[in-house]
């Protein structure tokens, strides 16, 4: 197997924290498998911890791979939000990016995640 | 087994008249260290041999995250293998294969461990996800656990053949 074949956990996935006035934004990019999701997680955790009272905004238009573990860091950050911080806290975008929507539909998270198509939607609420 | 070619059929490729998509195209077989790599391996691979083999974004998409989520299963649940781990002794094994007949085509994976089985119904949320998803993607899910391992066989729905690889 070549060593192309091999990706840096870095390079499967990366988030961006973008910290605005109104919200917290994290830019999702790449894979989200079992090897990355718990990074996502922490960035979550981490951005919760500093959100006040402002929203979080999970962008995750740019991701290209999401398996059931991103699903189950999704479901369980949703519901951990929901619990602390009301229902609207979390806010997460998905664009029209078929390998995201089609999980979250086929897993039935479409009624648990407050979705949007674009971050200025999602802003707005 | 039937002499593999190089490349399937295509519009700019000079053999396309020559055979059509009755000829078996060639299977996938990978043998992949059982990390927590191996999926995105798995995934790259597969993705690469279902976009030569013209197979749709959509249906590719599909396969290969199936795929990625039986791998999961067996390492995970077959090999229990600590996240931060790299490399390992033991392997997980992915075949693909397409079946073909009068026009239509499925993709058959199967994916083996050499673990101790667990059912993965029962495993935690994240596989349950994964269950669904193979469930609700493919045609059909075999999984076959015994003390020497783990089969799973997902059988991917039926599609035509796209007319521009048909003869």
């Amino acid at each position: 197997m070549s060593d192309q074949d091999r990706p840096a956990r870095e390079q499967l996935m990366t988030v961006r924290a973008d910290d605005r006035a109104e919200a917290v934004v994290l830019d999702v990019e790449g894979e989200v498998d079992d090897y990355t999701a718990p990074r996502l997680q922490a960035a979550i955790a981490a951005a919760f911890d500093r959100l006040g009272d402002r929203v979080l905004v999970v962008d995750l238009a740019h991701v290209e791979f999401l398996g059931s573990a991103g699903l189950g860091v999704l479901h369980r950050c949703a519901l951990a939000a929901r619990r602390d911080r009301g229902a609207d806290a979390l806010r997460v975008v998905v664009d029209h990016t078929r390998p995201v929507i089609r999980p979250i539909q086929l897993a039935g998270l479409d009624g648990v995640l407050a979705l949007y198509y674009t971050v200025e939607d999602a802003l707005v609420g | 087994m039937v002499p593999c070619h190089d490349r399937p059929p295509g519009r700019h490729d000079p053999r396309a008249t020559e055979w059509s998509w009755a000829t078996p195209v060639p299977e996938l077989r990978l043998q992949l260290p059982a990390d927590w790599l191996a999926p995105s391996i798995a995934r790259r691979r597969l993705q690469r041999w279902l976009e030569v083999n013209g197979w749709s974004p959509g249906q590719a998409e599909d396969i290969v995250l199936v795929a990625s989520e039986a791998i999961s299963n067996s390492i995970e649940h077959g090999y229990r293998v600590p996240r931060d781990a790299v490399g390992s002794a033991h392997v997980v094994e992915v075949l693909a294969a397409v079946l073909a007949e009068n026009g239509y085509r499925q993709v058959r994976l199967t994916v083996r461990d050499r673990g101790a089985w667990r059912p993965i119904a029962y495993g935690p949320s994240n596989r349950r996800h994964g269950l669904e998803l193979m469930r609700s993607l493919m045609a059909d899910v075999v999984v076959d656990g015994n003390p020497d391992g783990t089969t799973v066989v997902l059988t991917s729905r039926t599609t035509v053949v796209p007319p521009a690889a048909q003869d």
